[in-house]
């Protein structure tokens, strides 16, 4: 199920004419440790036939919960979802039940959709996150291999504040195809320099890891070196194949904003 | 009114990013604009193009458009910086002009003939208020192509016909296309001479 050289990605594409689950490819989770969160996927190009034949469209929203064994291969999921194009189902209840069923199977836990009127989807369209930008900081970027030991924080200043940036990028684990995402950091703790932060997210350029994966690594190596007592990471990637992902990691309750943010 | 014709392409890219001198990345978004009669943008070539960017230094933004410009001549280019970002008012929830106030939507699907791969978008008919176009009629011409093959602005041009047959009076159709490679493409078209600026938007989930 999980080695990753027998997944779709980096493979001529096949799409499919009719619903079909099998496509569906797990990957071990693997992990830095134990953290709550959920991956938030959003689908744009979601479509079916009703029993009349009558195409409907919907926006699709689909919760992982970060505790799930495995990850689901994002191409995977791409051509799973178009092979609903020309398949009927009753109503978008059964559209959700069939999906839930079927991710829940391949994730290894519970995982929760929803089918949204194409219209409510225009109402969460926001610019940024709600939060201090740090991009504007004046540094001088010469690596672009991941350095946690950028990471500093003061223990002398304990702050609450969120920081953001839409400076992050890394790269498909698979084709190297380039990611791109905004990042919120979320802390009660040491002060976090921020200079030093916005290197180390820029650090992540060259790395090649799954989206998932990425935003819990930039979570453990915040939580190890500045020493939160409170840590929540948001990542928000555009999307690929019609699907964006957006992983969120914790260490105490959070409230989930999910807006859409201006490149998504 | 004069009823003559007129529109726009739109193609909006996501993903513009480079480096400033100090190695930091910049990042924008890139609206290019186009006669509907212009020779079309291979948008693969776009995508690539813009990837090429990613590693390059600029010193500022106006060398980066300078770079753009040499790339392509043919289209209006808009580069939107990230300080630009605003919050976003989609075309299914704008105030459009009031003699096309009246917006009947619907979802498309058909078949890009070199990739197979599906295009999937939103096509919007905006109408008099007064004026309404069954939409089973309309349903029914975008089901019928669900599944066959188009270049883009050919599928465009077989809507706006068939609209032209439709409507007596005058209308505006705006079709837009979800992402493919980071990059998302809007036809605006009409059967009447008029400003087209307020129809430039996103659609809903492009």
């Amino acid at each position: 199920m999980s080695d990753i050289s027998a997944s779709l990605l980096g493979k001529p594409t096949v799409y499919l004419d009719c619903y079909n689950p099998s496509v569906l490819f797990a990957i071990e989770r693997g992990g830095n440790g134990s953290t709550t969160g959920v991956d938030i996927w959003h689908g744009y190009d979601f479509t079916w036939l009703d029993t009349h034949n009558v195409p409907q469209f919907g926006f699709l929203t689909i919760y992982v919960p970060a505790e799930s064994p495995y990850l689901i291969e994002s191409k995977s999921l791409k051509l799973y979802l178009f092979s609903f194009a020309n398949s009927v189902f009753n109503n978008s209840q059964q559209v959700i039940t069939v999906i839930e069923e079927d991710l829940s199977r391949i994730a290894g836990s519970k995982v929760t959709v929803t089918v949204g009127d194409v219209s409510a989807a225009n109402k969460n369209i926001y610019a940024r996150f709600a939060g201090e930008y740090i991009d504007n900081l004046e540094v001088v970027c010469d690596s672009y291999t991941v350095d946690a030991s950028l990471l500093q924080a003061d223990p002398k200043k304990i702050v609450t504040e969120e920081l953001c940036s839409d400076l992050f990028k890394s790269n498909c684990l698979v084709t190297g195809k380039p990611d791109w995402a905004s990042v919120k950091i979320s802390y009660t703790g040491p002060e976090i320099n921020r200079a030093q932060l916005l290197k180390y997210l820029i650090s992540y350029r060259d790395y090649m890891r799954f989206h998932e994966q990425c935003i819990e690594q930039v979570f453990f190596d915040i939580l190890h070196c500045c020493k939160p007592s409170s840590l929540t990471v948001e990542g928000r990637y555009n999307r690929r194949g019609g699907l964006d992902i957006n992983p969120i990691r914790s260490n105490c309750e959070y409230t989930v904003n999910n807006t859409r943010l201006f490149r998504q | 009114m004069e009823r003559q014709s007129c529109g726009i392409d739109i193609i909006r890219a996501y993903e513009l990013y480079w480096l400033n001198t100090q190695g930091k990345p910049q990042i924008a978004m890139l609206e290019l604009q186009q006669e509907p009669t212009a020779p079309g943008l291979d948008t693969w070539k776009l995508k690539k193009f813009l990837e090429s960017l990613n590693a390059r230094s600029f010193i500022n933004i106006d060398a980066l458009k300078l770079e753009l410009n040499n790339y392509q001549a043919i289209a209006k280019i808009n580069v939107i910086s990230q300080t630009n970002f605003d919050a976003v008012t989609v075309f299914e929830a704008a105030k459009l002009p009031a003699a096309f106030s009246k917006l009947q939507t619907f979802g498309v699907r058909f078949i890009c003939p070199q990739t197979g791969q599906p295009f999937i978008g939103r096509v919007n008919v905006c109408l008099a208020q007064e004026n309404k176009i069954p939409d089973i009629l309309l349903q029914q011409l975008l089901t019928n192509y669900r599944n066959n093959n188009f270049e883009p602005r050919a599928f465009v041009d077989i809507v706006y016909a068939a609209l032209e047959k439709l409507i007596t009076n005058h209308f505006v159709l705006s079709i837009h296309l979800n992402r493919r490679g980071g990059i998302s493409l809007q036809f605006i078209r009409s059967n009447c001479l008029l400003a087209l600026q307020p129809f430039i938007l996103r659609s809903v989930l492009e």
